[in-house]
């Protein structure tokens, strides 16, 4: 696939100033640190969040009003170093506490960890909430243990609600591991995703989609022929449903994320049927949007997170977020 | 026969593994898209270049600082999962460590074993797990028995880079229960770990290193 870049070594520094000279009044970059921060700081528990680039805009795109107030940018599908999480925590208000959500992948937990300890001993108070919602990638007994993805997008709205609405540090964290826990995605990808060679990140021909594939092609848990929208939302329902428990009466708030390459026409169709059918097992859809929030460069596909909505995580789900890449008011 | 190494003979040998690192991009990457992302070579290559730039005719006072050095600045350039445990085999074996101005086997199988201990406290690993763990642990063994026995640095860092290879070598056997090779599950079993690799890598460089210039 052919890519549009310049020195591949430029890469994260070019995307970000480009992305910065769009809202300048909003963002701007911790130089040196591949950082990117929050221009309007506040007197509250701060987020802090980062990752590997190249799934876009997961990271840059979920830094802003009502989200996170800091990140840091790793190289393409690769964790962002210590050191950079570290002066990114200094660089946020942190007098009141510092929260760092990342995905649930290696690399994140470790550098996030340890960067945990340095700020300590700068006297930073910190807690560290990884994302754990693919429901592919390890049994619900073992929840902490699968990988983080799209549905991120969902803990990252909760988690600036409940901090702009002045919940102290171990509240907060209460608060957003509660909608970690109640937070269940399920993929399907139609076409391999293209790392900046513009080589394939898998095998995966014309004609099949494979269930449950990591977004850096990591295999899945099912490959089947291509079949009619309606019979791939009605397979992932099922999973989704079956692993988290939900029926008839919960009152949940559904995200159906674009991969890229697959259409909103197409991503409009699947999400006709997920309303379709939710309804009919009287499931209270308290919200079901599109969002293009996690894309792996160049794939093909989607995916469905749920989030478990009670009385308290309604009001901040409901809470309005803004970021050039990241819009949603109720 | 020499038994011990000044800094400047230190840092010439992590010069000389900066290098073999560099070299070894392709063959790491390789060996990780076979079971894991493809970019542990790149990863490491990167790390490496900055280490070379770090120690190239600099003076160092002590090991400590020394090892430091070239832990500080894998785990500030690499990112990702490697960055921290390639940084932790470096840094966490000197941290807190009264310094020194050589080094002979004893020390160094010190450095290496607090640095094992820590690595896997931090990255949760056991030998067997298909991680570099099973490639540092018979070499952390080896500097000790070479220790032990009263060998010489030389014949030390040999049995060193020898525990490192049948480590690398056992990681074939082993299913991962950690990164994406996990998800892979039996499927990478014939496969040898690219983590397990550099770090015989590493080793290796050093008693090759050692049997040229000592």
């Amino acid at each position: 696939m052919n890519k549009i870049i310049n020195q591949p070594e430029q890469m994260i520094e070019q995307m970000l100033e480009g992305y910065i000279a769009t809202c300048p009044d909003l963002l701007e970059a911790l130089p040196r640190s591949k950082g990117i921060l929050t221009k309007r700081k506040k007197d509250k528990v701060s987020i802090v969040t980062g990752g590997g680039s190249g799934n876009e805009p997961w990271i840059i795109g979920y830094v802003g009003e009502g989200l996170a107030d800091g990140a840091a940018l790793g190289n393409v599908y690769i964790a962002p170093p210590a050191r950079a999480i570290l002066n990114v925590t200094k660089a946020v208000s942190h007098e009141k506490g510092v929260i760092y959500i990342c995905t649930n992948h290696a690399g994140d937990v470790l550098n996030f960890e340890l960067v945990g300890e340095l700020a300590e001993m700068d006297g930073i108070r910190t807690r560290c909430v990884f994302v754990a919602d693919d429901i592919t990638s390890a049994p619900r007994e073992r929840q902490s243990e699968r990988r983080g993805v799209a549905g991120i997008a969902m803990v990252m709205k909760v988690a600036g609600a409940a901090c702009d609405a002045g919940l102290e540090l171990d509240d907060a964290v209460r608060v957003i591991q509660k909608a970690n826990r109640n937070t269940f995605t399920f993929s399907v990808t139609t076409s391999p995703g293209y790392l900046p060679s513009g080589k394939a990140m898998c095998e995966l021909p014309d004609g099949f989609i494979e269930y449950g594939m990591g977004f850096n092609g990591e295999p899945g848990v099912l490959r089947t022929e291509l079949k009619p929208a309606d019979e791939i939302a009605d397979t992932m329902l099922k999973y989704l449903l079956d692993d988290s428990g939900i029926s008839g009466g919960d009152e949940i708030a559904v995200m159906v994320n674009g991969f890229g390459f697959t259409s909103l026409l197409e991503l409009s169709i699947v999400t006709r049927r997920v309303a379709e059918s939710l309804r009919e097992k009287g499931i209270v859809l308290h919200d079901i949007f599109i969002g293009t929030l996690f894309q792996p460069q160049g794939t093909g596909g989607f995916s469905i997170s749920i989030l478990k909505l009670d009385e308290e995580l309604k009001p901040y789900y409901d809470a309005p977020a803004y970021s050039p890449f990241f819009k949603k008011y109720r | 026969m020499e038994n011990t190494m000044n800094t400047r003979q230190l840092r010439d040998m992590f010069l000389s593994v900066a290098r073999r690192v560099v070299e070894s991009e392709d063959f790491l990457t390789d060996i990780d898209l076979k079971i894991g992302d493809g970019d542990h070579g790149f990863g490491m290559a990167l790390g490496f270049k900055a280490v070379k730039t770090a120690l190239e005719g600099k003076e160092f006072p002590t090991v400590e600082a020394l090892f430091q050095e070239v832990g500080m600045t894998l785990l500030d350039t690499m990112g990702g999962a490697s960055g921290v445990l390639f940084g932790t085999m470096f840094i966490s074996g000197v941290a807190r460590q009264e310094p020194h101005e050589r080094a002979d086997l004893a020390l160094l199988a010190g450095i290496f074993r607090r640095a094992l201990e820590a690595l896997k406290k931090r990255g949760k690993a056991r030998v067997g797990d298909k991680t570099m763990v099973d490639a540092f642990e018979p070499a952390a063994a080896g500097l000790e028995e070479g220790a032990a026995q009263g060998v010489s640095l030389k014949e030390g860092l040999a049995l060193c880079a020898a525990g490192a290879k049948k480590g690398m070598e056992y990681t074939r056997e082993c299913v991962a229960r950690f990164g994406r090779a996990k998800s892979y599950g039996t499927k990478a079993i014939g496969l040898q770990d690219a983590g397990a690799t550099s770090v015989w890598i590493i080793f290796q460089a050093m008693s090759d290193w050692a049997s040229e210039n000592i």
